[in-house]
């Protein structure tokens, strides 16, 4: 099977839009990579054109982390386009079988930058910045593909008035995309700031079950800072993070080359608390937690005691002989407030606003698990915190570990003991 | 039962290649449909046509035309070409996002009974008022109700086709139903996108407002569309209650 001069060797991939190929160009003696249209998707001559137009600009894009189109054409009642060949992973799938590293990842979002940096003074606006169109090369380079090619779906479907639905989940588009907008370089800069977002803390900004309900989270959310979420996050990445997800595009980065100057600047601190690279859960709260949840939620403390009987009465009876457990709890409590930034900060504050009635001591089984109390983080397992008598909600969370979280009423003065056993998944 | 005068016509308009848009009209069954396909050519075509073939065979398996039967075979028709559609997409795992937009009108002694999936549409003319009955389930209808952006926005949004909701798409059909009490006179217009799109309602209205046949005003909503670049594939149907 051949497209214009270029034998088929392989299948490499298949998407809504068409096929990706691995081709042998016997002119040049070299791999490509052909991505073939779906034939009913060349709707008209007038698509064509504007596709191969839109090709004309992306062939004149040279730069080391964006992938190079050589050729297209038109074979078999369809276009093809034949593109660098690479040998590497998207991102998404390296993902999947490993989180990076906060350095790792800072480098491959400064690469992007760069490139889109370079791209956008040309007056060229990607569109459909996501993990998949981010190649990591077997040699360790980062390369951005898909190049405006989308950007000709897109014009496409505005102008063919054809009606369609939105498949897969647009988790990536930017609030202007979204509300069908005009887009520049800021977009493509705000979606790079999604995936920041999620390499970093583990999880999306802008979550929902089918895609109005992200759609609404994109327009209308202001995502939770990555420092809330995960204190041992530097503050400069977080408050980078955060610029780049503004709603309004004025208060983002302007350009790609200033992100990599922020980036650079990050990358320079280079001090990256240690992670290890763990198995990314992107839906840690999955049916297991509700289940718990049903168990759990709205049982006033004591109720909760009742239930962790066993555990708790251990506690408590360390307590008893001579309240090492609680000192220790506390210190290590301390420790972790040392290591992070943030949430020292913020349970001071609230200490101070309110004065504390109680003391509720949290352990789980594994330790080092991440507690929220009313959405705000406040350290890792084993801790204990200083609270006025309230009602709280307390969110328990570990890595590859279904998220615990009830509602605790708390209005007896000392120590309130709570013992945790998170569930692994799967 | 009632009388009642039907008129419809389809045209594949000036720009696309082929006609995705179906409709259907059975007097003698008491009901006519809209269908506006979508996915790629050939699996647009196939999804508004196995809509429609699963109407026909709903409708004429049970003849009883009373409210809460017709209600049923409402139901019935769209449940059944939902799952057609996402039985052939199992198969044919290259149309996914084969789906269609689906507008039936049934009428029954009482009145009528619509069922409505999409940004197809439904209009009544009623004692000289014009009234869209049906809700696009599209999303910038869904975003000018969040407020997020005004009509006048939704006009040039780059995502202005996509629908939030369409026959044999998601695992679960989530139906709209209206029912209502029909009268003498009463005029529904179904109609696909292809129409609303280029022309806005007041012109529509004055077409039908007009005093001519229903096959007078059903040609010079298209040749409207036609004169304006007919961009999209154009049905329109129209039932007069006498």
């Amino acid at each position: 099977m051949k497209y214009g001069r270029y034998e088929i060797i392989k299948e490499l991939g298949k998407g809504g839009m068409g096929v990706v190929y691995q081709a042998h160009d016997p002119q040049i003696d070299r791999s490509v990579a052909l991505k073939v249209l779906r034939v009913d998707r060349v709707v008209n001559e007038e698509f064509v054109l504007r596709f191969f137009k839109e090709a004309k600009f992306i062939g004149r894009l040279s730069h080391p982390n964006i992938v190079t189109v050589y050729d297209v054409g038109r074979d078999h009642g369809t276009i093809y386009i034949a593109m660098e060949y690479l040998q590497g992973q998207p991102l998404n799938e390296v993902v999947r079988s490993g989180r990076l590293s906060v350095e790792k990842t800072m480098d491959i979002a400064l690469q992007v930058s760069s490139a889109l940096g370079y791209a956008h003074d040309k007056g060229i606006v990607h569109r459909d910045i996501k993990p998949s169109n981010i190649i990591l090369t077997d040699e360790g380079s980062v390369k951005l593909t898909d190049f405006g090619i989308a950007r000709a779906d897109d014009q496409n479907a505005a102008q063919q008035t054809q009606t369609g639905v939105i498949l897969g989940t647009p988790f990536y588009m930017s609030p202007e995309q979204v509300m069908g907008r005009r887009v520049d370089g800021r977009s493509d800069l705000f979606s790079l700031g999604v995936i920041l977002y999620e390499l970093i803390v583990g999880c999306k900004p802008f979550k929902g079950d089918h895609f109005t309900a992200i759609f609404r989270a994109i327009t209308e959310d202001i995502p939770v800072a990555p420092l809330q979420i995960d204190a041992s996050i530097l503050q400069s990445i977080s408050d980078l993070i955060i610029k780049t997800l503004s709603k309004n595009p004025d208060e983002r980065f302007q350009t790609g080359q200033e992100m990599s100057h922020a980036l650079k600047t990050c990358l320079q601190v280079k001090e990256f608390p240690l992670r290890s690279e763990k198995p990314m859960r992107s839906k840690q709260k999955s049916m297991g937690s509700f289940l718990i949840m049903g168990l759990i939620a709205a049982v006033v403390l004591g109720g909760a005691i009742y239930f962790f009987w066993p555990h708790i009465n251990e506690h408590i009876r360390k307590e008893n002989k001579g309240g090492s457990t609680v000192t220790e709890l506390s210190q290590q409590g301390k420790l972790q407030n040392k290591s992070g930034s943030l949430e020292s900060l913020s349970s001071t504050r609230m200490d101070e606003s309110k004065p504390a009635d109680a003391m509720l001591m949290v352990t789980s089984s594994p330790s080092q698990a991440q507690v929220y109390l009313d959405d705000s983080f406040k350290g890792k397992t084993p801790i204990t915190l200083e609270l006025p008598f309230g009602k709280y909600e307390v969110r328990v969370n570990l890595p590859d570990y279904y998220e615990w979280e009830a509602q605790l009423q708390i209005n007896t003065p000392g120590k309130t003991p709570l013992y945790v056993r998170l569930i692994p998944i799967g | 039962m009632m009388k009642i005068n039907y008129f419809g016509k389809t045209d594949v308009g000036l720009v696309r290649p082929n006609n995705e848009d179906t409709f259907l009209i059975k007097p003698d069954m008491g009901f006519c449909l809209v269908s506006d396909g979508m996915g790629g050519a050939a699996a647009g075509e196939l999804a508004s046509q196995i809509f429609t073939e699963t109407a026909l065979k709903v409708f004429s398996a049970d003849r009883d035309q009373s409210e809460n039967r017709t209600v049923e075979k409402v139901k019935k028709a769209f449940r059944s070409a939902h799952e057609r559609i996402l039985k052939y997409v199992e198969g044919n795992p290259h149309h996914q996002g084969m789906g269609c937009t689906a507008e039936l009108i049934a009428f029954h002694e009482q009145g009528f009974v619509i069922g409505h999936i999409g940004d197809s549409r439904i209009y009544r003319i009623r004692n000289g008022q014009f009234k869209q009955l049906t809700k696009d389930h599209s999303l910038i209808q869904d975003q000018i109700d969040r407020g997020v952006i005004t009509p006048t926005e939704a006009k040039n949004h780059s995502l202005r086709n996509v629908i939030l909701r369409a026959v044999g798409i998601n695992e679960s059909l989530a139906l709209d139903i209206l029912m209502g009490k029909t009268y003498a006179g009463d005029l529904f217009l179904l109609c696909s996108d292809g129409l609303t799109d280029m022309i806005d309602d007041p012109l529509i209205s004055q077409v039908l407002y007009s005093d001519t046949a229903l096959s007078q005003k059903t040609e010079k909503l298209v040749e409207m569309v036609l004169s304006a670049g007919g961009k999209d594939n154009i049905t329109v149907v129209l039932a007069e209650i006498l």
